[in-house]
């Protein structure tokens, strides 16, 4: 075999090493590439640093462990602006896994002397998909109990909570669907409830059209959303950390592609 | 470089880079760690889904009288009727009841969020370069998809530029799968590196 059919046929194996050096190796030393802030994060931003202390924000952890790694970090950049802002947060999941994420957040805030059902709560899982958003969306009342077990009216956090018109926000942290589309559909339009999103990257597509519509007022997308957001809020973190390993992975993506296509066509020629 | 103490951090390091070991060759390591994971997240959702109904039905009724509840609980339990041939009929009822309410719910929702709303969106005025592209590229690659004329001259054009911008679409979308599969990798490195290894 040539070397231009070698370069059309490497290893798998090679790609995943050289993969697997290039990413894990900034994280262990980053080398602090430059970052930039998309418009779309300094209008998230801008969003919910207009809240008010006291004012309530609605979570909706629509993401499983198969997407939390891009989703995740957005979650909790959100959360930690909120909580020194003293905005307090409710969580609700239509995935079945979401509610462990929900947990995740709050555990690390009760640690640090927040509490539970006062500063946040997590009301769990909802079953039934598109229509469990649509009465969610007009009924909060819907879940009795919360993921704890503890009966919903019993929080003081859900005082006065009656629809999702009394959130002051509402943010679909999502990885698919039931998400952003059950919710854009369901009870954007017909509540008018100002809804922004936290979207894995691969998702970043379906949702796109509802920020260029205004139906979404602001989306963070993925890893990197989440890395702009800590930038912006002057806490880089996780996130930003490991923005120089997607970078460097990026790139030898990008370079076997152009390999591989110089090779295509130099075989072409022949 | 500090070792996690935590079982659970070892636990979830070492599944991950058993998982990993595919990459190499299909092992028996990968296979126990890919049963051990379908298991469990099974195991989760029956449990998290259990914890629903027993929430939002079984005490409901049994707790508080709400007896209407019964009926969603008869028509859930009917689906179940099409394991035995002679009544499986029955199971009918409840996915006539489900697919009626669920396409009811979404037609109004896709015509009024995702048809009128989106074409209210593309009706730009073409007073900037992104209004322009945004509103061609519409009008471009609806051509593509008009069959009653034949594809030629000025049409032909059209959906020629259709075809181009939707092929970029996809672009797009591949680079955003290719984004989002390497914070996937990202995040097990951070298992790995930062929870197990304490290297982060």
């Amino acid at each position: 075999m040539d070397f231009v059919s070698r370069l059309q046929n490497v290893d798998r194996r090679i790609i995943y090493i050289l993969l697997i050096l290039v990413t894990a190796v900034p994280m262990i030393s980053p080398l602090n590439l430059p970052l930039s802030i998309s418009p779309g994060t300094t209008e998230f931003f801008n969003i919910v640093d207009a809240l008010e202390p006291g004012d309530t924000v609605l979570f909706s952890l629509d993401y499983a462990p198969s997407g939390a790694p891009d989703v995740h970090p957005i979650a909790a950049a959100v959360m930690e602006h909120l909580m020194d802002k003293g905005v307090n947060v409710v969580s609700v999941s239509f995935w079945d896994a979401g509610p462990m994420f929900g947990e995740q957040l709050m555990r690390h805030y009760e640690e640090l002397g927040y509490e539970y059902g006062v500063h946040f709560a997590n009301l769990g899982f909802v079953p039934g998909q598109e229509t469990a958003i649509k009465r969610f969306g007009e009924n909060v009342g819907t879940v009795s109990r919360d993921f704890r077990g503890n009966p919903v009216s019993s929080l003081p956090i859900m005082e006065g909570i009656k629809d999702t018109r009394d959130f002051a926000l509402v943010i679909d942290f999502v990885a698919g669907n039931p998400g952003i589309q059950e919710w854009v559909r369901q009870v954007q339009g017909s509540l008018g409830i100002t809804l922004l999103a936290g979207s894995s990257t691969v998702n970043v597509p379906q949702t796109m059209p509802f920020v260029d519509s205004g139906q979404v007022k602001a989306m963070l997308a993925g890893l990197r959303g989440a890395a702009e957001y800590e930038l912006v809020m002057g806490k880089p973190g996780a996130s930003v950390a490991k923005m120089d390993a997607q970078s460097l992975g990026h790139i030898v993506i990008i370079l076997f592609i152009v390999v591989g296509n110089i090779a295509f066509f130099l075989d072409k020629k022949r | 470089m500090s070792i996690s103490n935590d079982i659970w951090a070892w636990i979830s390091a070492l599944g991950m880079i058993a998982i990993f070991s595919f990459i190499f060759k299909e092992n028996p390591v990968y296979r126990f760690c890919e049963h051990v994971f379908v298991g469990a997240s099974a195991g989760y959702a029956l449990s998290v889904n259990i914890k629903s109904i027993v929430d939002n039905a079984w005490d409901p009724i049994t707790k508080e009288g709400k007896l209407s509840l019964l009926i969603p609980v008869i028509l859930g339990i009917l689906l179940y009727a099409r394991f035995f041939k002679s009544i499986a009929w029955l199971s009918r009822w409840s996915m006539a009841y489900m697919v009626g309410i669920g396409s009811g719910l979404s037609m109004f929702g896709v015509v009024n969020s995702q048809l009128l709303q989106q074409v209210r969106s593309s009706m730009l005025p073409l007073n900037s370069v992104n209004n322009i592209l945004m509103v061609f590229g519409v009008l471009s690659v609806l051509l593509y998809f008009f069959f009653s004329v034949e594809q030629k001259g000025a049409v032909k054009h059209g959906a020629s530029l259709g075809r181009w911008l939707m092929m970029i679409t996809f672009g797009v979308s591949f680079g955003n799968v290719v984004m989002g599969r390497i914070s996937l990798l990202l995040g097990a490195f951070e298992t790995i590196l930062g929870n197990w290894l304490g290297l982060l």
